[in-house]
């Protein structure tokens, strides 16, 4: 009978010791798994995190910001899938850029494929790619006048508007061309420019684990294991504790009986 | 309620069919264009101005992304190529208006991991002839897709966008 009710009270004890342990990570999950239910509302899908250490945690390559594109007041850097424009990210998921110009009140940066106008105070005006370009791909952006000038394999083009192209002879074209970031400031920008995570992709993947690579699929695994456990135990203490009641109960009503 | 590691095994497909979400284009844009003219017009663009701006951001809930929208233009017809994000990734597709009725629509890239049967014609067929209501509201109801349903809301945002945008374009 004393080993029944020592094993019970070992067992009661270990059942609390992995409750606790299985509390912890239970919360964990259902604060980040109610926080997933509402990514809109929280807007966890639209807030990025740009971090080094995050980037290579998830193994992406981080591409550090070499060259810079200086027109009038406005400083052009492009690393990493962004640009940084006067120190402010205007741009994400975009390629590099080869250059930049202004004209006529507007902004224009060009990558390869893609034609980028801003307004001065860096709002989007259009995207232009594809067949809305001359040619491609864009070899180099540049002013002339009150032209704007695309550099391509077939030739120069002029525009006004980017809307309406026309084939350019070479003249005084005066080409956008990046110079090297200082030293001094390479570090900091790079921080700016580092890869993006989405907060929702990164609550995703910590709420699963997977932010610990295949250890985190083993952390949950040993998770799920304490969770049957507790199940099994809870179960035999529930049982045994009514049993264990039970018999009590009837020993004092006999000896009640017996007096 | 699924056991912890039925959880992982969730998030894993999750996370895995996230990773394997690529770009599909079903229509190059400017074969979309060309199709519908014939031969492909010159382009032209249209500003938004702020009233502008305001009726779109109230179509689709945030304002729009640039300031010039690009279309073409043929007498009666217009073509606008519009984007607009389903879940994460923008959903490009393509708006044929005559008249101001959607003569017809078809997505031409999708980016979404799900979501994407938004693209068959059965679902796109009934687009065909709606207009727009005095409350920028399509004249006709649009049945959603289970599985789709952000996918489908985002088509029908567009949907309304290019009708505001064509009367827009015939008002200048």
């Amino acid at each position: 009978m004393k080993r029944k009710v020592y094993l019970l009270l070992l067992l009661r004890r270990w059942h609390g010791r992995f409750g606790v342990t299985a509390a912890i990570f239970l919360l964990f999950l259902a604060c980040t798994g109610v926080a997933l239910n509402h990514t809109q509302q929280f807007r966890l899908d639209a807030y990025r995190i740009h971090a080094p250490w995050l980037a290579r945690w998830y193994g992406l390559k981080v591409e550090p910001p070499t060259q810079e594109f200086a027109e009038k007041r406005a400083l052009l850097i492009g690393a990493n899938g962004a640009w940084l424009l006067n120190d402010k990210v205007i741009a994400e998921n975009v390629a590099a850029p080869l250059g930049m110009v202004e004209s006529q009140g507007m902004r224009y940066i060009a990558t390869a494929d893609s034609l980028y106008i801003y307004t001065i105070d860096g709002q989007l005006v259009e995207k232009v790619s594809g067949s809305s370009l001359p040619a491609l791909p864009v070899l180099g952006i540049g002013a002339a006048g009150s032209q704007l000038m695309l550099r391509t394999p077939s030739g120069i083009y002029a525009t006004s508007d980017a809307v309406g192209w026309k084939a350019d002879s070479p003249r005084s074209v005066s080409w956008s061309r990046g110079v090297l970031i200082p030293q001094s400031e390479q570090a900091r920008i790079a921080a700016r420019l580092a890869p993006a995570i989405s907060a929702e992709t990164l609550l995703r993947d910590v709420h699963s684990g997977r932010i610990f690579g295949a250890y985190g699929a083993i952390i949950m695994d040993i998770v799920a294991l304490i969770l049957v456990v507790l199940s099994v135990s809870g179960v035999v203490v529930f049982f045994r504790s009514h049993r264990h009641h039970s018999e009590s109960r009837h020993a004092g009503i006999n000896a009640d009986a017996g007096r | 309620m699924p056991k912890l590691s039925d959880w992982v095994l969730i998030s894993f497909l999750t996370l895995s069919a996230h990773a394997v979400a690529l770009e599909q284009i079903y229509q190059d844009p400017e074969v979309f264009i060309s199709d519908a003219f014939g031969t492909r017009p010159q382009p032209k663009v249209l500003w938004l101005t702020s009233p502008a701006q305001a009726e779109i951001a109230r179509i689709l809930g945030h304002p729009p992304t640039q300031l010039r929208q690009r279309y073409w233009a043929d007498g009666i017809k217009s073509v606008w190529i519009l984007e607009e994000i389903g879940k994460e990734e923008p959903i490009t597709a393509g708006f044929v208006i005559a008249n101001g009725r959607i003569d017809h629509a078809r997505v031409l890239v999708y980016r979404e991991s799900r979501g994407s049967e938004v693209r068959y014609p059965s679902f796109l067929r009934q687009f065909k002839d709606a207009t727009l209501t005095s409350d920028a509201q399509l004249s006709r109801a649009i049945d959603g897709i289970s599985g789709a349903t952000l996918s489908v809301s985002a088509l029908e945002r567009l949907a309304r966008v290019a009708l505001y945008l064509d009367r827009l374009s015939r008002r200048q």
